[in-house]
């Protein structure tokens, strides 16, 4: 199913968040994240260092393999940068600013640098930003990490960052795509989504506070979007990642995202088909976030470009079984 | 947007893909540019349409800077895809250049040169072929090859007002910097104040077209003769090289030409007004020619230049000194190649009365391969004149302080 399409045909629509080339140099932005705060809507849009060539046929593959990060080759560090813009109404971008991160910043000690996929939402009346750090050990280890912005009109600045340990032992090598639950209480992500695994972190700590048993509808269902409190309980768009390999070795990947319904307990509840957004093998939601009666999804696109897609509730509820 | 709507209802058609890439292309969007020719080159099927489409992956890897080993290897199997298009030859050559790859360039610009005669496609950012004769040149020169390198670059500085802006600017730069080839001498208007032998109507002469000024020569012995009238043997190109393209051109002058080059008598009749014969100049009955072409009895200028200087003798005793005069005759014995005319092609025009005006003409140092002489009825300025025993060098021999980079 090719979401976009689905959308169009149903009265919704899709729009491009596309930065000004003199911010972006010309490289792919992605995975966009966005937040609605009352009546402002913001969105995070990461930015790379890189352009993906993403041959799916494997036809005419990158001298590397069907699917390669072109990054300078004068600087193998694959880096992303945030900004945040504010939409119209319409969707059109009122603006946008980089987060200026250098007060925290640190000497990258591995290849990938910066905080990525990060989630934009708010605790309390603070906004943050929650995604994958793995820039801090030599190894590359992952962890989420919370990053708290101030957005002004001279500028957004990252004043604080805190690294979210796994729950004990906290030995795992990466932790990521944790999705924030807004339902306003204590900060609760979505760790997994099979078996369902709900985490709290609070004073530096993070402890497993549900786990339940998911219905087996695909192999490793892992968070996207936002988990968006709605009357039944949340909903939430997930992802699955199948990873094959080229004749010759190289890696080759295929994204697909589904809706998934939770009652109040965070029990899965229902769940749609797999999908892609605009059928390409590499998009990436995260995030979304509900305006009247419609929803609003954002999602990369072949980790080049970033998306809106806003469609009716309803034809999400109606894809759910 | 619209477009962005048709890919969402229509994700395969490779059209729709190319027309979205290249619009986030223009834009300067190339991330989001390249994931949409991947698509189109996935769904087409013409080996033509994956060429355009690798072509512009590559060319928006190449904008971006620094991916050097993307950018080669898509513009290689591009050509792989469709080697008779120009347009990846064109930009590996450039892409090669900017490197300093100078034997890559040389080579890519080379093969581009003789494997396509296509036009080439604009929307490839392909300037046409004279780009990738200019990288050709420029690598040429650095791989040492500097008199083709002068050779290239002069070709594309004779054919400037048909290039790019862009391209102007680069050939003016390089000719002014490597100077002209070995072989050519030209002269342009803003050489005029240097020029030894002003006539009337040289300040308006824009450029020349001979070898070696044979044309500016033979307007200054005649002191800016118009509605002359010639016969030329051996005429070749109507313009390159050509001794009587600025007479008839500028000057008003009829004439007829021969040779027997058939493409070159073609492009002649094409590009010039007077008429060329197709024929071998040694079987001619120049009685003949001259009476059927309603030449007069006084003809101005002559021109013996045929190949080898041994054709060139045995062309100019079959001319009818008897019953018609030249008052101007350049003569090509290639003495610097073959000492064997020379000498008898003196004794033969001293015998019909002929003067040697100017004795063993060159276009640099050592390579004097040709006389001009002017008959006695011609009132020649003494500084026309120069029959000692050095070879003369166009260039000093025209001008003051001319730069001959090329004669030393």
């Amino acid at each position: 199913m090719n979401l976009a399409q689905l959308a169009l045909q149903h009265g919704g629509r899709v729009v491009p968040l596309m930065l000004p080339v003199e911010a972006t140099k010309s490289m792919g932005t992605m995975n966009p994240s966005i937040f609605i705060d009352g009546d402002r809507i913001l969105v995070n849009i990461r930015v790379l260092n890189y352009i993906l060539y993403h041959n799916e046929s494997q036809r005419y593959q990158h001298f590397y393999g069907p699917l390669q990060y072109i990054h300078p080759e004068s600087d193998k560090r694959l880096r992303t940068y945030n900004f945040i813009a504010e939409l119209n109404d319409d969707l059109t971008m009122k603006w946008f600013k980089p987060v200026d991160t250098r007060l925290l910043d640190k000497e990258p000690l591995w290849e990938f640098v910066g905080l990525e996929d990060a989630r934009l939402f708010k605790i309390g009346s603070d906004f943050v930003l929650c995604g994958v750090r793995r820039d801090t050990t030599p190894n590359g280890q992952g962890r989420m990490e919370l990053s708290r912005i101030v957005i002004t009109d001279s500028g957004i600045v990252e004043i604080g960052r805190e690294r979210i340990p796994a729950p004990e032992p906290n030995t795992s090598y990466c932790e990521k795509n944790w999705v924030p639950i807004l339902d306003g209480g204590p900060l609760r992500f979505l760790k997994w989504t099979s078996p369902t695994e709900i985490v709290e972190y609070s004073n530096k700590e993070t402890k497993t506070v549900m786990r339940h048993t998911a219905p087996t509808f695909a192999a490793d269902i892992r968070g996207s979007s936002q988990v968006l409190p709605v009357l039944e309980g949340f909903l939430a768009v997930t992802h699955e990642v199948y990873l094959y390999t080229s004749e010759l070795g190289s890696k080759n990947a295929t994204y697909r995202h589904r809706f998934i319904l939770f009652d109040k307990d965070m029990k899965v509840t229902k769940w749609s088909k797999a999908f892609s957004f605009m059928s390409a093998e590499v998009e990436f939601c995260a995030g979304a976030a509900i305006k009247g009666d419609n929803i609003i999804i954002s999602f990369g696109f072949q980790d080049n470009s970033a998306f809106l897609l806003e469609m009716p509730l309803t034809l999400v509820y109606n894809e759910l079984n | 947007m619209n477009l962005i709507n048709e890919y969402i209802n229509d994700p395969t058609n490779p059209d729709i893909n190319f027309q979205l890439a290249y619009e986030y292309d223009t834009l300067g969007q190339l991330a989001s540019a390249t994931t949409h020719y991947l698509k189109a080159i996935d769904n087409y099927v013409e080996p033509v349409k994956v060429y355009e489409s690798l072509v512009r992956v590559a060319n928006c890897f190449n904008r971006v800077g620094d991916r050097s080993q993307t950018v080669t290897p898509i513009l290689k199997r591009a050509i792989s895809v469709a080697p008779d298009q120009p347009e990846a030859y064109y930009h590996l050559a450039r892409f090669y250049e900017a490197q300093r790859s100078w034997h890559d360039s040389y080579m890519i610009a080379s093969l581009g040169l003789s494997v396509t005669t296509l036009e080439g496609n604009k929307l490839l950012d392909y300037p046409g072929r004279y780009g990738l004769k200019f990288f050709k040149a420029v690598a040429a020169w650095w791989i040492g090859n500097t008199e083709e390198s002068r050779q290239l670059m002069f070709e594309l500085f004779l054919d400037i007002d048909n290039l790019s802006e862009e391209f102007k600017g680069y050939v003016l730069r390089n000719i002014n910097s490597i100077g002209y080839p070995e072989s050519y001498s030209a002269y342009f208007q803003d050489m005029h104040d240097r020029f030894k032998f002003k006539f009337e109507g040289s300040e308006n002469i824009k450029r020349n077209y001979s070898q070696v000024f044979q044309d500016l020569y033979i307007l200054a012995a005649l002191k800016g003769k118009r509605n002359g009238y010639y016969l030329e043997i051996g005429s070749n190109d109507p313009y390159r090289y050509n001794n009587t393209a600025l007479l008839e051109k500028q000057f008003g002058w009829k004439g007829v030409s021969v040779d027997l080059d058939f493409s070159s008598v073609q492009k002649f009749r094409k590009d010039r007004d007077n008429p060329v014969l197709h024929a071998n100049a040694l079987d001619l009955d120049y009685v003949q020619v001259l009476a059927s072409n309603n030449a007069p009895k006084t003809i101005d200028y002559l021109q013996v230049d045929c190949e080898p200087p041994q054709v060139s003798l045995q062309i100019l005793k079959k001319i009818p000194f008897d019953v018609v005069k030249f008052k101007i005759i350049t003569f090509e014995h290639d003495y610097y190649l073959d000492q064997s005319v020379r000498e008898e092609s003196r004794e033969f025009l001293r015998s019909k009365n002929y003067e040697l005006a100017v004795s063993d003409i060159a276009y640099s140092k050592g390579r004097n391969f040709e006389d001009w002489w002017v008959h006695p009825s011609v009132n020649l300025a003494s500084p026309l004149k120069d029959i000692n025993d050095t070879v003369k060098v166009a260039r000093e021999f025209m001008f003051y302080g001319i730069d001959n980079k090329n004669s030393s």
